[in-house]
């Protein structure tokens, strides 16, 4: 059983491992092996995605948890359970199920969700024409005209048309999407530019030489970004000898491009070593505690 | 329209909820995180798991008459795939505390493949390319500016090398200045990494602002 | 020996025999099947382009005597005979087109990609043969990680105040060899929680990385005859946005308030974020990545920063294991081999561009070079 529990893991491991690396040197000879480069990272694509039933059920069963112990803060697992459930199922629902869609024929009613999908209009199919690809262009016409008396036609992807209970879920979708989940996305980014003021007043504080060199090329860099290096730069242009060569833009690409970038190399080269041969000892079975215990 | 003012209106809302966790952890700031963490969960497990991978690059190869239409419903299926369909079937097995250990193949062979693609992948997009980028001629006749910048750029390089040697301590007259030097030159790499994200975080600030003060509350 | 370290040097011998085997298969194979488009248009065109290639020889002869007389009429001269000869290219190239192409039958080894495979089998020599010297008992020295020996003062000062330990493996998936590295490391600190009874939490972005955690730090608590004190709902998934995860940390982060907090894996926009946080609520904070870009955040917000290839060294600091020491001792004898190889380099290609380089033949060897590194 050891075997079976331990070894063979490891061996799977092993193998699989060198199969990629042979995969990755082999030429169009040995076609079957060379397509392994491209159709296992797919597999393991495939296998990982499996994985998220196990990560929406810690989700939930933690959450339930808090609620049914009543912990501090336990209305909040309803909120977050709450967009958890209402986002799966509608994003399951909207999406795509080629064998309930119904098809789409001439003279069709259908809605017509805009482009930025919050909003959908009744609209009839004039005519539909198929791409190279296989796709297909339709065409529609609004069924109600507009305000001004004004019918419009155009042309959408089939995606854009739904029957009219599909428009409101997408929607609705669009609305938690855009409302929430871009929203609360772009302002968390957002957020960065207050934490970088506080860290630079951190980092700017000079301890030491070190601290000082950060500085240095850091005030360099962020003005040479912006209008003010061009107008300390003419400024300098009046100090005798040295002023023509204190141009602050040349500065900040001198320092990108030679000191910074020596050691961006060097931090490369260093971390390609440790994966390499972080890699090796996993496929030869030297660090193998991913793999977990006896048991 | 009304769904259109009902987003703004809620992304509004959620903007200053987030923008809220500045001050310290609050209500607001709590109901916006789970709501967050709870939409996007979802969102990633059906839109993005499912239907962008799960759906195109195993269930509709394995049982195309299911899940397409028209001519893609006649392609003979993929029986290759079970091996990645049974291989994530057996990480269900976590929630058996006597079968969990089953599902050690599954993790040994996403890290065989990972690994083994790693080690070509690191070794030829990153490492050889870096190790070429480090050579440069250090000195070029008639052009000391040049000489100067590449010696920098050369020199640099080692001395960075030297800093990440793990088998000897930073000491000596050569290895103790060389990592010195390397140390040296990771500080001005630094700061000039920070230096150039400043700007680019601002104007992400800035674009939350457009939102809240044009499509919001239409004052500019 | 125990039984578990037998077949990694097994392993070992069985890759490096299958490597060198399939390698001079795959070269025996490439230099019989690759050769040689076709003899009877190579000899062709040889024959009846001798006239023109001999033009453009002429003409690059003349070129030259410009460049000794500096004459005008070699110069007229000379780009005469460049015209006609790029003509004369020309015609040769449409002549070539012209005759029946057979195709290249197909190579076995991607020879392209042999530098890769020469620095591979570079890397795998210095870090086996380290590797099997350690584990017969040569002593192998490696230098004070600040980072990594903060280690147990983190998780014995979060004892001491009573509150817990905060773990961010990175925000990638388990094909990332830094979440790896991260998922290790978690392993050793969960190694030290259990030893200090200090909770430990670790909120993950990818449900296949906290699959793997979970077993992680189980064998951890098992190790540490603590498996009472294992709670796995603290290995937990939140989501696997970014931002979204990144708020969710942040909220934990504010409200347990840790008094450690790790962040050792792959990182991107969110590390400010988190390291902020972390230095709000007064942790020790100790980070680590590959990501060139996130360092210098880390560096400024956190106590103790694991610079690039540091983050693959702790597993090897921490568990003192000898063939992980010995193998960080191979890394470094590879690190000797690329800078001697920088060194190399540079010369040649600094001869390269002398007067007197180009003359001895230097010119072609930096190219080679350069090539062989492409």
């Amino acid at each position: 059983m050891l075997f079976v529990k331990r070894t063979l893991p490891l061996l799977i491991t092993f193998v699989s491992g060198i199969i990629m690396i042979v995969a990755f040197f082999s030429g169009p000879a040995l076609p079957r092996i060379k397509s392994l480069e491209e159709i296992f990272p797919q597999w393991i694509q495939i296998i990982m995605t499996f994985t998220m039933i196990l990560g929406a059920f810690s989700l939930i069963r933690f959450n339930f948890q808090k609620i049914a112990r009543k912990q501090n803060g336990w209305g909040y697992s309803i909120v977050l359970l709450v967009g958890f459930f209402g986002m799966a199922t509608l994003g399951m629902v909207s999406g795509s199920w080629a064998k309930f869609d119904p098809e789409i024929k001439e003279n069709s009613t259908f809605m017509c969700l805009a482009e930025n999908k919050l909003t959908a209009v009744e609209v009839n199919i004039k005519s539909i024409e198929t791409t190279k690809d296989g796709g297909k262009i339709i065409t529609v016409e609004n069924k109600i005209p507009d305000k001004d008396g004004n019918v419009f036609t155009r042309k959408v992807s089939t995606d854009r048309l739904k029957t009219p209970i599909m428009s409101k879920i997408s929607i609705l979708q669009q609305v938690l999407f855009e409302g929430v989940f871009k929203s609360a996305q772009s302002t968390m980014f957002a957020l960065l530019a207050f934490f970088v003021a506080s860290a630079s007043f951190r980092a700017f504080r000079i301890k030491s030489k070190e601290a000082g060199l950060l500085m240095f090329s850091a005030f360099i860099v962020m003005l040479g970004n912006v209008p003010l290096g061009n107008m300390v730069s003419k400024l300098w242009t009046w100090l005798p000898f040295i002023g023509k060569y204190l141009d602050i833009v040349v500065i900040k690409e001198w320092i990108i491009s030679y000191p910074s970038s020596a050691a961006q190399s060097a931090i490369l080269i260093g971390a390609m070593l440790g994966y390499i041969s972080s890699s090796l000892k996993i496929i030869f079975g030297v660090e193998r505690s991913h793999l977990g215990g006896e048991g | 329209m009304a769904t259109e003012i009902l987003c703004v209106w809620i992304g509004a809302f959620i903007t200053l909820c987030c923008f809220s966790f500045l001050y310290k952890d609050n209500p607001f700031y709590r109901f916006a995180e789970s709501l967050f963490v709870g939409v996007s969960a979802g969102y990633y497990l059906s839109v993005v798991y499912f239907h962008q991978v799960l759906k195109p690059n195993l269930l509709a190869k394995l049982f195309p008459t299911f899940f397409n239409v028209g001519e893609a419903a006649k392609v003979a299926p993929d029986y290759w795939l079970i091996i990645p369909g049974f291989l994530g079937c057996l990480m269900l097995l976590r929630f058996s505390q006597k079968l969990a250990w089953v599902s050690r193949f599954t993790v040994a062979f996403v890290m065989g493949v990972s690994t083994g693609l790693t080690i070509v992948t690191s070794a030829q997009q990153y490492l050889i390319p870096q190790i070429a980028k480090a050579i440069k001629p250090i000195f070029i006749y008639g052009d000391i500016g040049q000489s100067i910048s590449n010696t920098v750029l050369v020199v640099g390089s080692i001395a960075c090398l030297f800093y990440f040697f793990f088998s000897t301590e930073h000491r000596g007259p050569v290895y103790g200045n060389l990592a010195k030097i390397g140390i040296w030159f990771l500080m001005i790499s630094f700061g000039a990494s920070f230096g150039a994200t400043v700007m680019g975080r601002i104007s992400l600030l800035i674009g939350r602002f457009a939102f809240l003060l044009h499509d919001w509350l239409h004052i500019i | 020996m125990s039984v578990l370290w037998r077949p990694s040097r097994g392993l070992f011998f069985l890759f490096i025999m299958a490597l060198c085997l399939v390698s001079t298969v795959a070269l025996y194979a490439q230099s019989e099947v690759m050769p040689v488009q076709n003899p009877t248009v190579t000899e062709s065109v040889t024959s009846e382009n001798s006239a023109e290639i001999n033009n453009i020889k002429n003409a690059e002869n003349k070129l030259d005597s410009k460049e000794s007389n500096l004459s005008e009429k070699a110069l007229s001269e000379g780009a005469e005979a460049m015209a006609s000869s790029e003509d004369s290219i020309e015609s040769l190239n449409s002549d070539s087109n012209k005759a029946p192409k057979i195709p290249q039958k197909p190579y076995y080894f991607e020879s392209s990609r042999s530098s890769t495979l020469a620095v591979i089998l570079v890397l795998l020599i210095f870090v086996a043969y380290y590797t099997f010297q350690a584990q017969r008992g040569r002593e192998m020295f490696i230098r004070r990680i600040s980072g990594l020996s903060a280690i147990e003062d983190a998780v014995g000062r979060a004892t001491e105040m009573g509150r817990g330990v905060l773990y961010v493996p990175g925000i990638m998936d388990m094909d990332d060899i830094q979440t790896i590295a991260g998922v290790t490391i978690l392993g050793h600190v969960a190694r030290k929680t259990a030893e200090y009874d200090t909770d430990l939490y670790s909120p993950m972005t990818r449900s296949f990385v906290m699959s793997v955690a979970q077993e992680v730090v189980k064998q951890a608590y098992m190790e540490k005859g603590r498996i009472d004190a294992y709670r796995p709902d603290r290995i937990n998934y939140l989501t696997d946005d970014q931002f979204g995860y990144v708020a969710g940390v942040g909220g934990i982060m504010m409200r347990d308030k840790p008094a450690a907090c790790f962040y050792l894996g792959t990182f991107y926009a969110e590390s400010l974020i988190l390291a902020e946080t972390g230095n709000s609520i007064g942790a020790i904070q100790i980070a680590g990545t590959a990501e060139p870009s996130q360092i210098p955040f880390f560096v400024a917000a956190c106590d103790y920063t694991l610079i690039g290839e540091e983050l693959f060294a702790a597993s090897a600091y921490l568990s003192k294991n000898p063939r992980e020491v010995g193998s960080l001792k191979g890394q470094d004898m590879v690190k000797i081999v690329i800078i001697a190889a920088i060194v190399f380099g540079t010369i040649l290609v600094t001869l390269s561009k002398t007067p007197v380089g180009e003359r001895l033949g230097f010119a072609t060897a930096a190219t080679t070079f350069m090539e062989f590194l492409k």
